[in-house]
């Protein structure tokens, strides 16, 4: 299943769901398509359409026998975000207890 | 790693977050707080001219040897019974509003966040992602007045009951002095009072009052920087 593109357009992909994705794949490897939707929460319909999003930034690759593989750019994608969030949540002053 | 410590800071943002919802609250139920004292005091008013006018109808006046007892000029009844009525009616008043107070307090929702950080970086993630930063902000900036006006109120309440114990322990003990003499300086040794016992607590209320200001300032930062980074322009 492929999204036209008006559907591509109008699809913003929810940042929960894209590092749920990735941090299974990271942690049990390649994954079937279908586990990998039950493991995420999300409907196979809806895992589609992040499925190919992702692989087209470069996140996943579909191999031939239909795992899906993390790529080094979406570990890396993933890293930084959790950086961007460590960081920046770092700077905020927030009272001190007492 | 990296997943515990974005776990350890989106942990302390969010109980910090609590803690300001808790502030909001409780300038809300310092209103209430504030409106059972003003009952109590106008039933204690109301008790107090219904006991004058008895006193008049029967040919008694509100008085001591002519001079009427007096808490910042207005005439305190002489019957004894009807002066402890008047101390339970705002003794009663007080404990119903401190209980209003922190039942309010207490049913504040918070960490409902927990679950979902339980989940890792994708929970931080959601959490960050479902905020409403606007709404937030808004809390936030509510909780700076609240913080600053539940202050206000802690010390008008110190000063009024230090006032009431004050003119109760002057009506015992300088029972034979001039009401008018003795009681006028009740306010000022009240104030003095109350401002001694509460300066380590106002100064650390207005140390909060600075740290919530810094923290809407922060905060608005986040909000921005976080819609505007690249991860959600895609």
């Amino acid at each position: 299943m492929r999204l036209n593109s008006r559907e591509q357009i109008s699809t913003r992909p929810d940042l929960y769901v894209l590092a749920r994705i990735i941090k299974i794949l990271s942690e049990k490897g390649q994954t079937n398509r279908t586990a990998l939707a039950t493991a995420a929460g999300i409907s196979y319909d809806r895992f589609v359409l992040y499925l190919d999003w992702m692989t087209t930034k470069g996140f996943v690759i579909l191999a031939e026998d239909g795992d899906v593989h993390l790529t080094s750019a979406g570990g890396q994608a993933y890293e930084q975000l959790v950086q961007w969030i460590i960081q920046h949540v770092g700077q905020l002053r927030l009272p001190r207890k007492g | 790693m990296s997943d515990q410590d974005v776990v350890a800071k989106v942990g302390d943002l969010m109980r910090t977050l609590d803690d300001v919802k808790r502030y909001k609250e409780l300038a809300y139920a310092m209103v209430d707080f504030g409106a059972i004292m003003v009952v109590a005091v106008i039933a204690v008013i109301g008790v107090t001219m219904f006991q004058s006018s008895v006193y008049i109808v029967s040919g008694f006046p509100t008085s001591n040897n002519g001079g009427a007892y007096l808490l910042f000029g207005t005439p305190f009844p002489s019957n004894i019974l009807v002066f402890f009525g008047e101390l339970i009616i705002l003794f009663l008043g007080l404990i119903l509003g401190v209980y209003r107070v922190d039942k309010r307090v207490r049913l504040t929702k918070v960490g409902e966040w927990k679950e979902t950080l339980e989940e890792g970086a994708p929970g931080a993630i959601k959490i960050l992602s479902n905020m409403e930063w606007d709404s937030l902000l808004g809390t936030v900036s509510v909780a700076r007045v609240a913080y600053l006006f539940y202050s206000i109120i802690k010390v008008i309440g110190y000063f009024l009951l230090v006032s009431v114990i004050l003119t109760f322990v002057s009506v015992f003990t300088l029972f034979s002095v001039p009401a008018t003499l003795g009681y006028s300086s009740i306010p000022f040794i009240s104030l003095i009072i109350v401002l001694l016992f509460t300066k380590n607590s106002l100064t650390e209320g207005f140390r909060k009052l600075r740290s919530l200001d810094s923290l809407f300032w922060d905060l608005r930062w986040f909000a921005s920087e976080f819609k505007r980074a690249d991860f959600n322009q895609t």
